[in-house]
């Protein structure tokens, strides 16, 4: 703005401080109609008001130290400026330090699960030789190898391969993604040839990848960027390709010249080098990356369900009534919940329900009974928009003392913690959440300590802290919305998204545990780098 | 209604703009989030209509410049929209079009410019943009008239203002 053109500035605040006079307005139109400069300027401002009002969050980061005040005479004493409000949602002294963290996820710093070699010296795995590492192991679920035919930890390197149970996903140097399902076993040459001698293998190959090769001693098999589904008979030494993506080339294993080429929708089936007829193949033989997460979430489903220290657990699994969701914990101390308007669909993988809430009036209606010292309330949820100033994940009905809330802010903050009265002090830690990706939330509640922490996919986002004590009521609540108050902060509240899984206990889970539930349900290893 | 993902991509990249430019018709900066999500709402269902190969923001300004029209008239706000009329309306969304970069860079100087801010400014700020907060509510509770505490929110405004004016010429230099 050009500072120069004092009036006009002083118009603007009165506009937007609503206390300008029709005069004030009519004298706005005539400048904005004239002058293109007086123009920008009023952008400027608006932009700026708007951003104030966006991100007003951001405007309670703690100052710089070393760096002076600006230049303004401006001093109020906000004491004499604090609502009267009893309870503390939208009030108290917020202290928001928006510090950058950066998800860790990388390939390499995060090894997958034990894997288990049996009976396995440790001289007869494949010794790692470090200037030859063809693959990562970068994820599986009950992986076990055969004895002398297993990797040193996640390094693959040229050798023998042989998985007797579960399934891997290796990532080959040059970027092809091969995930493979036991009983299987492999040779691998270098970061872009490989023998399958058995098994069932998915293979995702990259531009950079392009040549990859999977030789069986049918035929070899060239990928040219594509995805394709690969399997060897034990018995009949067959190969059957499915390719799902792109084209493959298939060759002579002797002489290398190309036989045929697969295309996209195409399958083939290879015996001794000739050609036969391919016979029809499911896709789902071939096993995918999200697969190895299914399973994984799987087996902590069923520990979960026996969980002791448990209060509910929502698994999100459609049943034939379908406006019950079903609380899947032994125990059943809270009842089914109630869905109203929210609607099935695919949840973290095929196969997998999840619940979409889109329309103003779709939640899930729980009731969580008693009084409690300490909650820890989990969800997995995917975001498509976040539409409100406030945008609820699970909220009591109402509003009263001891009443929970855990919702994120439309700028992608979690918000939330239990009513009390008085004061608190926050801490809002961490980027936005991401829209359309799955996003583990974490919300633990305290009256011991007085503090209440939301973890988003395991790191601390929301560090909130109060004075006085107050006990834990969350009784009925909304999951995806909120049963408003009138008159007591934003009315509309509903959540844009999908909600896949959720999971309550009457204590303070510690981080590692948290870390744990992330690990358990996240969709597969590399979901976090989509 | 089958939405790219590109397309909820420039949706969502765009949100402050469109707010900006609302906000520059209707004045009120919860008003500027209902007319938001309406803007939102057709931008989804005329998704279909865009055409990728051109830019997103004047093709979606438009739709913002008839919903926040649409809005001034369902409020019966005459007075408003004899100050904002079509051809001013248009003036103004064409031209906050053209602004995108700038739009952008002014945004990330405000970041800096804030933590510049004395902390009882800060403060103060906050309260203001607080949702649901309102100028006149502010100063009956601290006591004050709504024009005194206008004018202190000018000299914040102001001083803001000038920082960002201030560290786009020093980025500029650099």
């Amino acid at each position: 703005m050009n500072t120069s053109d004092g009036n006009l500035e002083a118009l603007l605040n009165r506009l937007v401080d609503g206390i300008a006079s029709e005069a004030d307005e009519q004298q706005l139109g005539e400048l904005l109609r004239s002058s293109p400069e007086a123009r920008r300027a009023y952008r400027e401002f608006m932009s700026l008001d708007s951003a104030l009002h966006w991100d007003y969050v951001a405007v309670l980061s703690p100052p710089i130290a070393c760096e002076s005040p600006l230049n303004s005479s401006t001093t109020v004493s906000l004491s004499a400026l604090r609502f009267g409000r009893i309870v503390a949602f939208g009030v108290g002294t917020i202290v928001a330090g928006i510090v950058a963290v950066i998800w860790h996820a990388t390939i390499v710093d995060r090894p997958p699960n034990e894997i288990i070699a049996l009976h396995q010296p440790q001289s007869a795995t494949n010794a790692p030789k470090t200037d030859s590492i063809a693959a990562l192991l970068v994820d599986q679920v009950g992986a076990e190898f055969a004895v002398g035919r297993s990797p040193d930890g996640v390094r693959i390197v040229p050798g023998e391969y042989e998985l007797l149970k579960g399934i891997i996903h290796l990532r080959f140097a040059q970027g092809a993604d091969v995930v493979l399902a036991s009983p299987a076993r492999m040779h691998v040459r270098d970061a872009q040839h490989t023998r399958l001698v058995y098994g069932n293998v998915r293979v995702t190959a990259p531009p950079a990848a392009r040549g990859f090769t999977i030789a069986t001693d049918a035929a070899d098999y060239v990928d040219l960027g594509t995805e394709f589904g690969l399997r060897v008979d034990p018995r009949s030494g067959a190969s059957d390709l499915v390719v799902f993506d792109g084209q493959v080339n298939i060759a002579d294993p002797r002489t290398g010249t190309v036989l045929s080429e697969v295309v996209e929708g195409k399958s083939s089936r290879y015996v001794d080098g000739t050609a036969e007829t391919a016979p029809a193949i499911n896709e789902n033989t071939f096993p995918t990356r999200g697969a190895i997460g299914f399973q994984r979430w799987q087996q902590y489903e069923r520990e979960m369900r026996a969980d002791g220290r448990l209060l509910a657990f929502f698994p999100f699994h459609r049943v034939a009534g379908e406006n019950v969701l079903v609380n899947a914990h032994e125990a059943n101390a809270v009842a089914a919940g109630r869905i109203e308007g929210a609607r099935w669909t695919t949840g973290r993988w095929p196969g997998k329900d999840a619940l979409l809430f889109d329309r103003d009036t779709d939640f899930v209606e729980l009731n969580i009974p008693g009084e409690y010292q300490e909650l820890t309330i989990a969800a997995w949820l995917k975001l498509d928009r976040l539409d409100f100033v406030y945008n609820a994940i699970l909220n009591t009905n109402g509003y009263d003392l001891g009443h929970i809330h855990l919702q994120l802010t439309r700028q992608g903050h979690p918000r939330g913690g239990v009513a009390v009265a008085g004061r608190y002090e926050e801490r809002v830690v961490g980027n936005p959440v991401p829209l359309g990706h799955w996003t583990h939330f974490a919300s633990v509640l305290s009256t011991r300590t007085r503090s209440h922490q939301v973890y988003v996919n395991g790191v601390l986002a929301l560090d909130r802290r109060w004075p006085v004590d107050q006990v834990l009521r969350p009784g009925t609540c909304r999951l995806g919305n909120w049963l408003p108050v009138p008159n007591l902060g934003p009315e509309h509240r509903a959540l844009r998204g999908r909600i896949d899984e959720l999971a309550i206990w009457n204590r303070v889970l510690p981080l590692e545990e948290l870390k744990k539930l992330v690990e358990a349900g996240r969709p597969d290893l590399l979901w976090n780098e989509e | 209604m089958a939405a790219s993902t590109e397309f909820v991509t420039q949706i969502t990249r765009e949100q402050r703009q469109l707010h900006a430019f609302i906000l520059s018709m209707v004045w009120n900066a919860t008003e500027a989030d209902d007319v938001l999500q309406q803007t939102n709402l057709v931008l989804w269902e005329k998704s279909a209509e865009f055409d990728p190969s051109r830019p997103f923001l004047p093709w979606a300004m438009r739709f913002a410049q008839w919903q926040a029209l649409a809005w001034l008239k369902s409020r019966r706000r005459q007075q408003q929209r004899m100050v904002i009329d079509d051809d001013l309306a248009e003036l103004l969304a064409n031209e906050a079009a053209a602004d995108g970069r700038v739009f952008e860079a002014r945004r990330n100087a405000l970041a800096s410019c804030l933590q510049k801010l004395r902390p009882e400014q800060r403060d103060l700020i906050a309260r203001r943009y607080e949702p649901e907060s309102s100028v006149a509510e502010l100063a009956a509770a601290g006591g004050i008239t709504a024009k005194a505490l206008s004018d202190r929110l000018r000299r914040i405004r102001h001083a803001l203002l000038e920082c960002i004016q201030k560290t786009m010429a020093a980025e500029a230099f650099s």
